[in-house]
């Protein structure tokens, strides 16, 4: 069964009265431990896509699938606990709370969904596999760029999602940087996690096994 | 021009962005300005009203007779005719009166309307009244009826003359009869003629009836008495000559003065109490304040990107500090003038609050203080100080603005600043000098030194508050993140990761708190010190009053009263009281006598030395000695053994003061002596409160009955021991209404604070609660994370103002209201009423947490990760 799958979506924006037709019946799918690159023009609507494929976002039309559960149908609270347990998220500008540490950013997708009981054993796994143990106690304010993105890649796994959207996680490093960080992506794939990334980087998307390319809504 | 442009493109424009932040810390500002401002008005007006009444009221005379309280023999005209050699002479005899239904009863706390006797055909060169159907018929006489009507008011012993605002508000015209209750007496009265709103009718905003003073004399049941004489001379270049010879002519005791002084009088008696009303008005500035500080704070840490990026583009440092400084100034500004504008409809309701509390206090003034011409000079004053307090407020961000550099990015801002460790020693500082402070004594009786220990203890405590913040949430932390793992601690680290900011907002809030906390102690305080002290003091089971009687001691109780207690069955004594208002070293001051061998086995004054009432009757009964009450001795600066000058008929007489006992009645100070030396030295049998002691095991109401029904003709006001204590910590409580209603508003305009900065942190983080979404919180989540962010805002604010509130109810207790009016107070804390205070707080700062919260519900999380 693959981790994620749509079916002829769209997604049109009201952008003041102005319909926007982002994503135009669009049909693909992603296979367990699949590594999916998405590139196009930018404003062709690679994030809109990554958006319903992450169940952040619901189509205007057509249906999309995580798993066995229909994203389409879901209200908002649902899709919020489908996120919870089975995606995670990587930014361009990596979006970490600057008021916790590298360590507690990391452990929120599991104090959101345990509540109490955080697996610090975990996190600590997750830490270390990212290269990042010496940076546990760090406020984010204090960290470069390729750690904050392999702070917010371990955010982004750390509850075992089988799907992780990443929507351009280079965008804003250092080639050498970004090498790093598509190689901890790649390596998730092993273990099984499907990723999806959006990139306007051909040499990013070297690393992935699949490329798709997008052009006013549409696949080509 | 550039600078122009600049500043409505950087910084206007940010402002129409966010209406709603904006208009919060106008609506913030506003409201500080205009508590000031309806403080201030009312204050001025109540005032002025006063003032102009008296002065609408002694209309031309130049010389004024009086007896120092005591009425004058009317006779004494005839010795004075050589006056109207030089000028022309008028008497006058003043009283009070009620509106009563036919057979009623006058209402509590209605206030009184006075009675002026004037004689009509010597009117003319003083007054002037015109009344509303006739025209120029008298106007020789100084009133313009004609002839008919103007003998009927001359010979008909009920005619009254009535403003026309106080005929509408009795529903009467010309013709119509009204029954008022004066002195001891019911009396149906006809309204001769309304009286346009124009000279004397506009005095006391109408709430004073004329007649002529024969009649008057009539319905007061003072024949024979007057007031004082009025004069005004041909030159009034001889003023001096003639009082001086007058003066020469007549008993010491009758004074010569000018009416000049009265408006002096009302100022001087309600000093301290104006001051320290306007003292408490700041507070809700300050807190106003506050606010620009944070709008401006925050509009820098969240545009610094900006702004580096406006210094790239070449826009020099200064400019960018004049921006904001701009800003800061516009906000002061506009928000003077929208707070003007506020101040005066606040004026209106505060301003009936504010003059009737004087007019309970002190000299009865009635009327609402409703002379209410706009007050330019006030205006401009606001206007200017709301500017440069802005300014103040804003320089800080503003220099915090020119500190960006070029090359900032977003990312810098966010970065705790180092907080320098001079800020809690400068605290402990502000601390010491506070404590010092408030050692010090009183500048010409009012207690500035007491309130800028107050405003030390206000800082000492802010530039403690990261500390005491820190501290407190690491308590209440393992608490909320039981309760609320997931949500209270991202709340908490928000609160600690923004403390400098947030420690602002809980600032602004304690401030307020503990505004609210130190007045509800100060006042619980006083209030049980008035408990206990009607508890010693008032022993008497019933009490007896003239039917009307307003503060004035003309007011007498009828003899037809006093004879009619004679005998009743259940009575065991009775303490026959007088009390008469003199002047004494220019301070309006009770001259009270009773009976001393009575009250020595009953009542109880409480004597600052601790010696009882029988030892100090001992040395009052029989001597020339009085006891004073606290405020007089700490006014006059007087103790026992020293000797005071008391106005006697035949001119000043020493007294020893032989103790001072604690008084609460009122601010003005209190002299008693014996009943015995009262009639020998100033011979006068009148009685004005006769305290009624039962024998054991008698039924008040039975007796009270009793008497009532023996009285044949004559009214009298019949209170229990119960309803006069009653009606004492009635007029208690009102005293600070008005003090309550500052509390509330200055609050508010804190809580608004609170919704301020809590909207501000949210619009701060709209990418962080974004990527929140994103990985799972539910929008739930968000909302409750910022209202147990504003709850934690309340907690701290709340607890840190309580902490401060106890310091300044010490220094209200001890310090400002001892320096004020001269009371010592037993400090209570009133915990129950406290947590109320605590619990209003919370409930307002979770009220305010509403707006950030629906502010942060209405985050499109798509949105917030794309904005960049
Ligand atoms: N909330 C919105 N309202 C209106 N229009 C939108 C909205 N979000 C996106 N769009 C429009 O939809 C189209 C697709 O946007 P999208 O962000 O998906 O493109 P993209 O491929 O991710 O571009 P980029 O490479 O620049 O990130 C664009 O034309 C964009 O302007
Ligand atoms: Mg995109």
């Amino acid at each position: 069964m693959p981790v994620a799958r749509v079916s002829n979506v769209t997604k049109v924006y009201d952008a003041e009265g102005e319909p926007v037709t982002a994503v135009d019946g669009v049909s693909m799918a992603v296979e367990p431990g699949q590594f999916l690159a998405l590139m196009g023009p930018s404003g062709c609507g690679k994030s809109s896509l990554l958006h319903i494929l992450g169940a952040m976002d619901r189509p205007t039309r057509g249906e999309a699938w995580i798993e066995d559960t229909p994203v389409h149908r879901l209200t908002e609270e649902e899709l919020t606990g489908l996120r919870r347990t089975r995606i995670g998220f990587v930014f361009q500008f990596f979006h970490l709370l600057p008021t916790l540490t590298v360590e507690e950013n990391v452990a929120l997708p599991l104090l959101l969904t345990n509540g109490r009981g955080v697996d610090r054993r975990r996190v600590g796994e997750i830490l270390a596999s990212m290269g990042l143990e010496h940076r546990r106690a760090s406020p984010p304010g204090q960290l470069s760029g390729g750690e904050l993105q392999r702070t917010a890649i371990a955010r982004a796994v750390v509850h075992r999602p089988a799907l992780v959207v990443a929507d351009e996680p280079t965008g804003n490093l250092d080639s050498e940087n970004g090498r790093v960080v598509l190689e901890l992506l790649a390596k998730l794939t092993e273990a099984g996690t499907a990723v999806v990334m959006a990139t306007h980087s051909a040499e990013a998307a070297a690393f992935a096994g699949r490329t798709l390319r997008m052009k006013d809504g549409r696949l080509q | 021009m550039t600078f122009l442009r600049l500043f409505n493109q950087a910084i206007l424009r940010d402002l129409a962005r966010n209406p709603a932040r904006t208009l919060l810390t106008l609506s913030g500002v506003a409201l500080g300005i205009a508590v000031v401002v309806a403080v201030q008005l009312s204050n001025d007006r109540a005032i002025a009203s006063f003032s102009d009444s008296m002065e609408l009221l002694n209309g031309q005379a130049d010389l004024r007779i009086s007896a120092n309280g005591r009425p004058l023999d009317e006779t004494l005209m005839g010795e004075l005719a050589w006056v109207w050699d030089v000028g022309a002479m008028t008497a006058i005899l003043e009283g009070r009166v009620q509106r009563i239904v036919p057979g009623g009863e006058a209402v509590f706390g209605q206030a009184t309307i006075r009675l002026f006797g004037v004689d009509m055909l010597s009117e003319a060169p003083f007054r002037t009244y015109s009344t509303s159907t006739d025209s120029g018929g008298r106007g020789d006489l100084g009133l313009d009826i004609d002839r008919e009507r103007f003998i009927d008011l001359l010979t008909s012993p009920d005619a009254l003359l009535v403003p026309r605002v106080l005929a509408e508000e009795w529903n009467a015209s010309e013709g119509d009869s009204v029954n008022l209750l004066a002195g001891n007496r019911e009396h149906e009265l006809s309204v001769l003629a309304v009286l346009n709103p124009s000279g004397v009718a506009e005095a006391f905003d109408g709430r004073i009836v004329f007649m002529d003073i024969a009649a008057a004399q009539r319905v007061m049941r003072r024949t024979g008495e007057i007031d004082r004489i009025e004069v005004v001379l041909d030159d009034p270049a001889m003023a001096d000559a003639v009082a001086s010879r007058i003066a020469d002519q007549l008993p010491a005791s009758v004074v010569v003065d000018s009416p000049e002084d009265d408006a002096g009088d009302a100022e001087r008696m309600t000093r301290a109490f104006r001051y320290n009303l306007t003292a408490l008005s700041y507070i809700a500035l300050v807190v106003g304040m506050i606010l620009i500080y944070n709008t401006l704070n925050i509009a820098v840490v969240r545009r610094h990107g900006e702004i580096g990026a406006l210094r790239t583009l070449g826009v020099s440092r200064r400019a960018i500090g004049w921006m904001f400084l701009a800003e800061a100034l516009a906000f002061g500004v506009v928000g003077a003038v929208a707070g003007i504008w506020i101040g005066e409809f606040l004026a209106r309701a505060a301003g009936a609050l504010v003059s009737r509390t004087l007019a309970m206090l002190y000299t009865g003034m009635a009327g609402a203080g409703s002379g209410s011409g706009p007050a330019p000079g006030l205006y401009l004053e606001m206007i200017l100080l709301g500017g440069a307090l802005a300014a103040v407020s804003g320089a800080g961000p503003a220099l915090r603005a020119t500190g960006v550099s070029p090359i900032e990015t977003i990312r810098s801002g966010m970065r705790p600043r180092a907080s320098s460790r001079l800020r809690p020693l400068a605290g402990v500082a502000a601390l010491a000098l506070g404590a010092a402070l408030g050692l010090a004594p009183a500048v010409d009786g009012l207690p500035v030194f007491g309130y800028t220990a107050g405003v030390a203890f206000i800082a000492g405590f802010s530039l403690l508050s990261p500390l005491i913040i820190r501290a407190l949430t690491a308590v209440v932390r393992p608490v909320i993140v039981r309760a609320r793992p997931v949500e209270g601690t991202l709340a908490v680290e928000t609160i600690q990761g923004r403390l400098p900011r947030v420690a602002v907002a809980v600032i602004s809030l304690s401030i307020a708190m503990a505004m609210l906390a130190s007045m509800v102690i100060m006042v619980a305080s006083f209030r049980d010190t008035v408990v206990v002290w009607v508890d010693q003091t008032l022993r008497g089971d019933l009490y007896v009053r003239p039917a009307a009687s307003g503060r004035d001691g003309a007011n007498a109780v009828a003899p037809e009263t006093l004879a009619a207690l004679d005998g009743v069955p259940g009575i065991e004594e009775i303490d026959r009281y007088r009390r008469v208002d003199i002047d004494y070293n220019g301070f309006p001051t009770t001259l009270g006598a009773g009976q001393f061998d009575v009250v020595a086995a009953r009542a109880g004054l409480q004597f600052m030395d601790g010696r009882g009432t029988a030892e100090v009757a001992r040395d009052l009964i029989g001597h020339d000695r009085v006891a004073v009450s606290e405020p007089f001795a700490v006014r006059h600066g007087l103790g026992r053994g020293d000797s005071v000058a008391l106005p006697a008929p035949e001119g000043l007489r020493p007294f020893e003061i032989a103790g001072v006992f604690y008084d609460y009645s009122s601010d003005g100070g209190l002299v008693v002596m014996d009943r015995g030396t009262y009639l020998e030295r100033f011979a006068d049998e009148a009685v004005s409160t006769v305290a009624v002691y039962l024998e054991p095991g008698s039924d008040a109401e039975a007796v009270r009955r009793e008497i009532t029904a023996r009285l044949d003709g004559v009214r009298a006001r019949i209170a229990t021991n119960g309803e006069l204590r009653e009606q004492i910590l009635r007029v208690f409580d009102q005293t600070f209404e008005v003090t309550y209603a500052l509390e509330v508003v200055a609050l508010a305009v804190a809580v608004m604070g609170i919704a301020n900065m809590l909207a501000a942190l949210i619009l701060e983080r709209r990418r962080e609660l974004a990527a929140l979404r994103f990985i799972g919180a539910s929008r739930r989540q968000i909302g409750r994370i910022v209202m147990i962010e504003s709850g934690l805002v309340g907690v701290l604010g709340g607890v840190i103002g309580l902490l401060l509130g106890g310091v300044l109810s010490l220094l209200l207790v001890y310090v400002i209201n001892f320096q004020s009016f001269g009371w010592t107070i037993q400090f209570t804390v009133p915990a129950g009423f406290l947590a109320q205070s605590l619990a209003m707080v919370l409930i307002a700062t979770l009220a305010a947490g509403l707006y950030p919260a629906a502010l942060a519900l209405k985050l499109d999380p798509i949105e917030g990760i794309r904005a960049e």
